[in-house]
């Protein structure tokens, strides 16, 4: 601002105000009009400076002005290559041979600028690559939605052999690329020693049974068993270790070293049995829980580590069945059960106890003795593992829905429109494990005792003969069929009756859909079968006497002796009423016959309980029950 | 599973009696037969309309669930005349979350929401649901609703149902409910049954309740048969 126009006041005195430094003017036109000269900026300074300075005298006579092999700053700052760098070089030691030591008064200047020009760039370099997390950035040649669509499908069609021409030489281009490093791998492959390579060799095939990762320059292993859940538990974790080069000598096979956690460097196994309670020694020995500590760290390296790896798991996964095992006995209300010295006994019914035990065995190669019942330990572990394997969570496919940990059972209860009662009851989930322990070993024993009586009696019983055979068998239920028939005698047909063994009791389930319930007791098991063979009987005499024109009275299927015991009878008469036979069926010993004569006409002698006499069985003409009562009809028709 | 029977209960005259008050009744003659209350029940309907350029594609849908199925939404087109048996869904409850993504076809109908709250009456293999149901929160009549669990054939059940509803709630004994009588013999009942008599029931109620106010000597207008007025305004764009 010039000048501020004084006002014309009277009174006071004018002040004019300036500003301390203006523009230089140049001139002033002929309109009034001012011009001032620009004052210097930095650059215009140092080169008026520079003029000053005798450059010819400072590079010498013979030199050119136009040296282009100095630096130039813009290109510093992309970072310099080898070339550059060779360049840079060769052009200080020539201008140190022109210029001797000291070039001037601006080479240190020159050269902190330099310094600090390129710590700049890196610095923007750095920043640039810390904040856009990318150090290249694919940009698109050419943007489609910059130009109208028809324009492009246009050039498209047009050029399609361009653009065939243009993908084959991106093809070849990345093909190229591949190639290349496809030869400096197989440099850096090749040039790797054999021990290297038998250890990664035998990293790999580790690596296809074994969660492996690696950490800094540690290398591990996870043996965790679970499919969903954490991985790495840091006392589920094995070190990977490359075995030492012993006198130049190189184990091919296990140039690859584990290490497994302290506490699993020992073979366990899980037994389970069934015990009788009779007093006798349930429990082993008191074995420290320190015990594992005493092992020999030494003994990894004489191991191979696939074997090594499977043992550690195997105790691994018996330690935690028996864990959870033990917190489950715990939680139990309705059933008694002991934990000491690795053994835990849970009451099953009756005198029957269900002994669970965890033995460790050293960890040294060889066969484990297997102990107890070996289907029932499996069972366990089965279940166990299954468990462990299994998805509890729903998964929801076509929307976003809060995810549910509802049972399998469940999953389908809204298309089937399942009513809320039965939601709530199929809501309730599976069974703790040591519940389908118990369960699994109630119905175990019971199938025991079943085969054991069908075996008897079908071998005790010749006539009729009995066949049995299972028709479904499960873990929890089972089911056999046995079949009664008679020889010889087609015609009488067969008894057929299923056997179905729940954890809970026998049962009996005859064709007439008649349920004879046997508890757990086998030996009403063997009176009910004995009760159907006489049943069959009973079936096979009415048959014949039928064959042979008797007339039978009466065939009574309740009948008791007078001890109570069931006695099936059957009494028949000849076409006259003449003759009369009389035929009680024991449980368990031959049947008795006793046979009558009344005089023809007279019915009441039917009746009458008296005159019969009784036939020694074993001495009837036949071989066997039908052929001797068919004797005897025949004998006494007339 | 079982075989329901849903009846509206009569309330006779409607200015003399509340509904409120003819629940109590139909709870304390059950109480008398010897009946045990087991919890609430409830039941909703929710119309969904076709927008107007899928008119012609879509028809109108109800939405209904009911608290004994608590997994389940049910779907059924009533409109569809041509074949009733098949305009009928079941499905998880996720579905009522997909009708929400397909909005630029169907758009629920607030107003013409049906809710069916009560209590439920337990009698050794019958259960009765007494409601009141109501629209928009205003009341529009009583639902009795009648299971026998353990059949599901509905011709099998019919005697039975017919005796128990004599005996017990002798008001209704006049009537069988128009779906079971339309529904062949031997024929299976599943549960979709039961929401579409509740259905059926809920747009006569409507139905009846919108055309009160006209006198009655005037002829039924043809139009009756179409959706109450608010009905016909284009839905709101969300």
């Amino acid at each position: 601002m010039p000048e501020v126009p004084s006002s014309s006041s009277a009174s006071g005195v004018d002040i004019s105000l300036e500003t301390t430094t203006e523009w230089q003017i140049q001139e002033i036109g002929f309109d009034g009009q001012e011009r001032y000269i620009t004052p210097m900026v930095f650059s215009d300074h140092v080169a008026k400076l520079a003029h000053k300075i005798e450059w010819r005298e400072l590079i010498g006579a013979s030199a050119s002005y136009d040296d282009t092999n100095g630096v130039e700053p813009g290109a510093e700052s992309e970072g310099p290559t080898e070339a550059k760098k060779a360049k840079i070089a060769a052009a200080t030691e020539d201008e140190d041979r022109r210029r001797g030591p000291e070039t001037g008064p601006w080479q240190s200047v020159a050269k902190y600028l330099h310094q600090s020009l390129q710590q700049i760039g890196v610095l923007l370099d750095s920043l640039a690559v810390t904040r856009q997390q990318q150090y290249l950035m694919a940009r698109p040649v050419a943007d489609p939605s910059d130009t109208d669509q028809a324009v492009i499908t246009q050039q498209e069609q047009d050029s399609k052999h361009f653009q065939w021409i243009v993908k084959r030489k991106a093809l070849a281009d990345a093909g190229k690329v591949l190639e290349q490093a496809l030869e400096v791998r197989k440099q850096q492959v090749t040039d790797t020693d054999a021990a290297q390579d038998v250890f990664l060799k035998q990293l790999r095939s580790l690596r296809e049974r074994w969660r492996v990762k690696k950490i800094g320059n540690v290398i591990l292993g996870d043996l965790g068993y679970r499919i969903f859940g954490t991985k790495f538990l840091p006392n589920e974790t094995f070190d990977i270790r490359r075995a030492p080069v012993v006198d130049g000598l190189l184990n091919p096979h296990a140039s690859l070293q584990v290490q497994v956690p302290r506490d699993l460097m020992r073979r366990a196994t899980i037994s389970v049995s069934i015990e009788k309670d009779d007093m006798g020694a349930l429990f082993d020995e008191e074995v420290s829980s320190r015990a594992f500590r005493t092992a020999d760290e030494e003994i990894m390296k004489t191991i191979h580590w696939s074997l090594a790896l499977q043992w550690a798991q195997e105790t691994l996964l018996c330690r935690d069945i028996f864990s959870l095992l033990t917190k489950q006995a715990v939680e139990m209300e309705d059933r008694f059960a002991v934990l000491k010295n690795g053994v835990l006994v849970v009451a099953l019914h009756g005198e029957y106890l269900l002994k669970i035990r965890l033995t460790y065995h050293p960890f040294t190669d060889g066969e484990i003795p297997q102990k107890g019942v070996v289907y029932l330990g499996r069972c366990l572990r089965q279940m166990f593992v299954s468990d462990q394997s299994t998805r509890w969570i729903k998964h929801r496919v076509f929307t976003t829905m809060p995810l549910t940990d509802a049972p399998k059972s469940l999953h389908m209860s809204g298309l089937k429109a399942i009513p809320a009662e039965q939601v709530e009851q199929l809501s309730k989930g599976e069974k703790p494990l040591l519940t389908r322990t118990i369960q699994v070993a109630s119905h175990f024993i019971l199938v025991k005792k079943a085969t054991a009586i069908l075996d008897q009696i079908a071998a005790r019983c010749e006539d009729p003969q009995i066949a049995w055979r299972w028709v479904r068998s499960s873990r929890m239920q089972s089911c056999a069929a046995v079949v009664i028939s008679t020889r010889n005698y087609d015609n009488i047909g067969r008894l057929s009756f299923h056997v179905r063994i729940t954890t809970e009791r026998i049962s009996i389930f005859t064709r007439e859909a008649q349920i004879i319930d046997c508890a757990r007791d086998e030996k009403q098991l063997q009176r009910a079968v004995e009760y159907l063979i006489c049943q069959h009987h009973l079936n096979s005499l009415s048959y014949i006497c039928r064959l042979n024109h008797w007339q039978s009275l009466h065939c009574n299927q309740n009948a008791a002796d007078r001890l109570g015991n069931p006695t099936p009878t059957f009494y028949a008469t000849n076409q006259w009423g003449t003759r009369a036979i009389y035929v009680q069926l024991h449980l368990d010993k031959l049947p008795t016959v006793n046979v009558k004569r009344s005089e023809a006409g007279k019915l009441n002698g039917l009746v009458n309980q008296d005159g019969f006499v009784r036939l020694d069985y074993q001495r009837l003409v036949g071989s066997s029950f039908c052929r001797k009562i068919e004797n005897l009809f025949l004998m006494m028709h007339n | 599973m079982g075989v329901a029977w849903v009846f509206e209960y009569p309330l006779g005259d409607a200015t003399s009696r509340i509904g409120a008050q003819a629940v109590k009744e139909i709870e304390r003659q059950l109480e008398a037969v010897g009946a045990e209350r087991d919890g609430h029940y409830f039941v909703d309907s929710m119309p969904y309309r076709p927008n107007v350029n899928v008119q012609s594609g879509i028809s109108l849908v109800y939405l209904l669930h009911h608290s004994e199925f608590p997994h389940s939404t049910f779907t059924i087109a009533p409109d569809l005349k041509e074949r009733p048996g098949l305009a009928r869904a079941v499905s998880d409850r996720g579905f009522d979350l997909i009708l929400g993504k397909l909005g630029s076809g169907l758009t629920p109908d607030p107003p013409g929401k049906f809710e069916c709250t009560g209590s439920k009456y337990v009698l050794k293999d019958f259960a009765v649901r007494v409601g009141s149901a109501s629209m928009a929160s205003s009341f529009k009549g009583v639902v009795v609703e009648i299971e026998y669990r353990p059949l599901s054939v509905t011709s099998m059940s019919t005697a039975l149902m017919r005796e128990f509803v004599r005996s017990v709630l002798p008001v209704l004994s006049a009537e069988t409910p128009t779906f079971i009588s339309r529904m062949q013999a031997h024929e299976q009942y599943y549960p979709i049954d039961t929401l579409h008599q509740y259905l059926d029931l809920f747009l006569e109620l409507r139905k009846r309740t919108t055309l009160q106010p006209q006198p009655q000597a005037q002829p039924v207008q043809p139009s009756s048969f179409q959706p109450p007025p608010q009905q016909n305004a284009p839905p709101v764009q969300q």
